[in-house]
């Protein structure tokens, strides 16, 4: 195919289960799909697609994305992210039990501080697909109320407008300043991020915003499809941000082969030849919008490592994970080879999804209700500091009388507005 | 002169240490995908 060339999204409505490589493969057609180019850029910063404002005093914003620009060329309005730490600092829907992702922890890169003054942190975005944006829009008007997010095109047109074969999609991503990284390597786009100002080291201060060209290095790809109102839950990561853990996994005589951790070699979250000991350790957290450091540290670049890799405890022999470990190597090389060594999306590798059996689990019997694929997921630049969780472990409801919807943390904050058609 | 060959070969090294790490290229082959692409930009297929 051609280099950064478009890529045709999954069809979620006519999704197949079968079985787990199908998971797999969805999720990487997506991702290669969100960042094909559109008219506006990359697909998922088109006009399919809306941000999502960071909270409010309790209230989420569509943000409309750019306007149409020539084909191809990337559009002039900025984005606005925010830092990780922006989350909703009142309790959300679930979030106060499981509390993924709410320590409001800092993650910044290796080379952001050296030399100082500190020039990048982790940024974050949050995105849905138009026709998550209806849904929302319209489950807020006085109409039945649909319990979870739909896995067909075709619901009441009372409720719900016939959606298009992608379904629900929602992402997050996140950024560092592309000036610390290896641009040619990196999918980019200019935005407008907070701005810090160092007062001690232990404390930054916020003071408006500032626009930089950042660059991808991470992205949640979450999204129904038919039969899986819980969602699938995936992740991709670019190559370069942190060594995995050891892991077990099946070579092509079908023995059983460890991969090692080692941390060799340059990474963007991890110093060269760094350890796990000091590793995946805290520096800061973000206290109303500033940013302080953890006790006893400076607010600093710290060591990253993926504690599970593909989704999987490490160092486990145990046959569902080295089997599963193996299904998303393959599944990555059988993607990487359909792709020129020039295109960007080559060095970015889905690192696991995860899914149940079509129930939403709830937060009391997260044990009952059996994950499947990746099961200890979580992306080294999204949940840094915690990585023992999974998706579900914060992203389920109260009981199975909750509204499905629950499992979208932005979903409750967000004010109508998604365009309808 | 050979320094800034030896930097250059290090970094082409490093980056090659990196890609080759992370997925291992010797996997048996379990989940093989065929790429649906568009003729079309991006966009038009959402």
């Amino acid at each position: 195919m051609t280099a950064n060339g478009a890529v045709n999204p999954a069809n979620s409505a006519q999704f197949s289960d079968a079985n787990k490589c199908d998971f797999y493969k969805w999720a990487s057609q997506m991702f290669l799909w969100l960042t094909s180019p559109g008219a506006e850029g990359y697909v998922f910063n088109s006009l399919g697609f809306f941000d999502i404002s960071p909270s409010v005093n309790g209230q989420r914003f569509f943000i409309t994305n750019p306007g149409p620009t020539a084909p191809g060329k990337m559009a002039s309005n900025n984005n606005t992210y925010a830092v990780h730490s922006t989350k909703p600092r009142v309790p959300e829907v679930i979030g106060e039990f499981g509390q993924a992702g709410s320590t409001n922890g800092v993650l910044i890169p290796q080379a952001a501080c050296s030399p100082t003054p500190c020039t990048s942190l982790v940024y974050y975005g949050v995105h849905v697909n138009n026709n998550y944006a209806v849904f929302a829009t319209v489950l807020k008007e006085p109409l039945p109320v649909v319990p979870s997010f739909p896995t067909t095109t075709s619901v009441p047109a009372r409720v719900f407008p016939k959606s298009t074969d992608t379904l629900m999609m929602e992402l997050k991503t996140s950024w560092v300043d592309a000036s610390i990284v290896n641009v040619a390597d990196y999918l980019t786009i200019n935005a407008t991020v907070p701005k810090f100002i160092k007062v001690t080291d232990k404390k930054w201060t916020t003071s408006g915003t500032v626009t930089k060209k950042l660059a991808l290095v991470g992205m949640h790809v979450v999204g129904t499809v038919k039969g899986h109102p819980e969602m699938v839950w995936a992740t991709f990561e670019h190559k370069g941000n942190a060594p995995f853990d050891s892991y077990y996994y099946k070579n092509a005589s079908d023995a059983v082969t460890k991969k090692p951790y080692s941390s060799a070699g340059n990474w963007t979250f991890m110093a060269t030849n760094g350890t796990k000991a000091s590793a995946n350790i805290e520096m800061a957290t973000v206290i109303n919008d500033d940013i302080i450091a953890t006790k006893g540290n400076t607010i600093s670049a710290s060591n990253t490592y993926i504690m599970n890799p593909w989704g999987s405890l490490p160092d486990s022999k145990n046959t569902k994970d080295v089997n599963n470990n193996t299904l998303i190597i393959s599944l990555n090389h059988s993607v990487l080879k359909q792709l020129k060594s020039t295109d960007k999306r080559v060095n970015y590798i889905q690192t696991g999804a995860v899914w149940t059996d079509g129930t939403i689990p709830t937060f009391n019997n997260i044990p009952d209700t059996p994950l499947i694929g990746s099961t200890h997921l979580a992306n080294s630049t999204l949940e840094t500091y915690k990585q023992k969780d999974n998706c579900f472990s914060c992203h389920s409801i109260n009981n199975q009388a909750s509204a499905g919807v629950g499992i979208s943390h932005i979903f409750d904050a967000l004010q109508p507005g998604g365009r309808l058609p | 002169m050979n320094k800034i060959v030896i930097l250059v070969f290090s970094m082409l090294w490093i980056e090659a240490v990196n890609a080759q790490t992370v997925v291992p290229s010797n996997a048996k082959e379990t989940c093989v995908v065929s790429l649906q692409l568009s003729m079309k930009n991006g966009l038009m297929e959402q």
